[in-house]
């Protein structure tokens, strides 16, 4: 079978690729501006007409939308606010935003909307090369939170056998994964690695499983190649990418032939901007604003999802798809960048660093103080000496300290610490503390 | 002699006449499946194939039973 979910579409001759999404963009802008009070309200605002939207140019005119808007539209009594675009009894999906970053936000989904929520996650599986002979666990409790439904059932539309795995502890999953011969899974990069530490608690090696794929979601962790080649060691498997969210859904995936992210283009625009809303050149990183070409029931038109992307130019990838690649993928948040001592720092950057070295183990944490008495910031890692390497932490110290300054131009006061002292996260790592801003 | 179902705007209709929609609703997705296998287009040979799954449930709720007397 081809390698490609669908042949055509993602191998359509650029300027082909580019014609349809202009199009859909211009469809999707009316249907939005037609159905739903909050984008007639926000386009009439800006005297926008989406009819009249005839060249890329045009698009950039369309005011973003952010997630405070959606919040504050979903205020009030009626739960989905001014944001739906069809009767409530077109309704069949309910999911929220994990809340990070503030309250919840509600997304409903049509039957539609929810067909097309499988495709976009099926081009994701396909591309990591799940197919109808896999076994593919979801170890996670899916709750309101839709990528792993969106996941589950793109794998059903391949065919694939769905093992879900909520409400199981990490010990169960990991049997189950054993039990069962699972050959795929899906979870957060930091989940990733955390069954693979229960694994040999069971008295298991990972490697040894028949797990042969792992699809990544929820962190930027499987395009962070020191993170990526760690979950493939402990896993004896190939890890691939997917970016997404619950507003705009799964609009990122990655392929056989390069790190980083594919964007989906034919079912989404996605604009990476600089802070003065002008397009980055391609290699450049940005923020992303995202469009989803074919929604029905909470369409979002130009939508900030606050992450921060490098898209190098068409064609950068082996793997012949018509569609931009980003080497590196999701760059963190924009929400996540600090400046420490004047200097732009990025939680990825560390990440990668600190994985890339064998004799650390996987977890650690990153604090960031203002000096007790003179006007510096003062940056802290801690991270867990690998068991078998106890031995070596002074020359481990200097060599980490060493790699972060080269990397992130900061130097780093690091206190190495036993292996299973920090606390393991289940699901996402909130690694790096910021404690400059809660001191008076 | 086929059985009826009032229509909504008080007329009727055959129930033969669904039963013959969804035969070939089902014709035309296993041929769809076909074409996908053949055209190598994983996307419509799979999601042809799931929609099999959908009209055979259409097929099982209008059997032959309930329109033939």
């Amino acid at each position: 079978m081809s390698e490609y979910w669908n042949p055509p579409l993602e191998t359509l001759p650029r300027e082909q690729l580019r014609d349809v999404q202009l199009r859909k963009f211009r469809e999707q802008a009316e249907y939005a501006y037609t159905n739903s009070p909050f984008y007639r309200q926000k386009f009439d605002a800006a005297g926008i007409d989406p009819q009249a939207i005839d060249s890329f140019a045009d698009v950039r005119d369309v005011p973003t939308t952010t997630k405070d808007e959606l919040r504050d539209a979903q205020r009030g009594e009626d739960l989905y606010g001014d944001l739906l675009a069809v009767e409530h009894d077109r309704t069949t999906e309910y999911h929220q935003t994990s809340g990070t970053t503030g309250k919840p936000v509600r997304q409903t989904d049509s039957w539609r909307d929810w067909e097309w929520w499988g495709d976009c996650w099926a081009t994701v599986l396909w591309a990591a090369g799940i197919r109808e002979h896999d076994r593919v666990f979801f170890p996670f409790s899916y709750n309101v939170f839709v990528a792993f439904w969106a996941a589950h059932y793109a794998a059903e539309r391949i065919g694939a056998e769905v093992v879900p795995g909520g409400n199981l502890s990490s010990a169960q999953r990991v049997r189950k994964i054993d039990e069962l011969d699972v050959t795929a899974f899906t979870s957060t990069p930091t989940y990733a690695l955390r069954l693979a530490e229960v694994a040999r608690d069971e008295g298991f090696e990972p490697d040894e499983t028949s797990v042969d794929t792992i699809v990544c979601a929820g962190e930027p962790g499987a395009s962070v190649p020191g993170t990526k080649n760690r979950i493939e060691a402990e896993w004896g498997a190939s890890v691939y990418d997917h970016a997404g969210a619950t507003e705009a859904g799964a609009w990122g995936f990655s392929c056989d032939e390069s790190v980083g992210l594919h964007i989906n283009e034919a079912r989404f625009l996605v604009e990476v901007i600089d802070e003065d809303g002008e397009p980055v050149a391609p290699g450049e990183t940005g923020e992303i604003v995202l469009t989803p070409l074919d929604r029905e029931a909470q369409p979002y038109i130009r939508f900030e999802i606050r992450d921060r992307l490098a898209v190098g130019e068409y064609g950068g990838c082996d793997c012949d798809r018509s569609y931009r690649h980003a080497p590196g993928g999701i760059k963190g948040r924009a929400d996540d960048l600090t400046k420490v001592n004047g200097v732009l720092l990025s939680p990825t950057a560390i990440e990668d660093v600190v994985r890339s070295f064998d004799h650390v183990a996987d977890e650690y944490e990153v604090t960031i103080d203002q000096h007790p008495t003179k006007e510096i910031d003062q940056i802290t890692l801690v991270a867990e000496v690998a068991p078998a390497s106890e031995l070596q932490r002074e020359a481990i110290e200097d060599e980490l300290r060493k790699e972060l300054k080269e990397t992130t131009k900061l130097t780093f006061d690091i206190e190495l610490v036993s292996y299973e002292t920090i606390d393991r996260p289940e699901l996402k790592a909130d690694r790096l503390t910021d404690n400059r801003h809660t001191h008076v | 002699m086929s059985r009826k179902q009032p229509r909504t705007d008080g007329d009727e209709i055959e129930l033969e006449t669904i039963a013959q929609s969804v035969d070939e609703l089902a014709e035309k997705t296993a041929m769809l499946e076909e074409l996908g296998a053949e055209a190598d287009l994983p996307v419509v040979e799979l999601t042809a194939r799931r929609i099999s799954g959908v009209v055979a449930q259409l097929e099982d709720n209008v059997p032959v039973e309930i329109y033939e007397d």
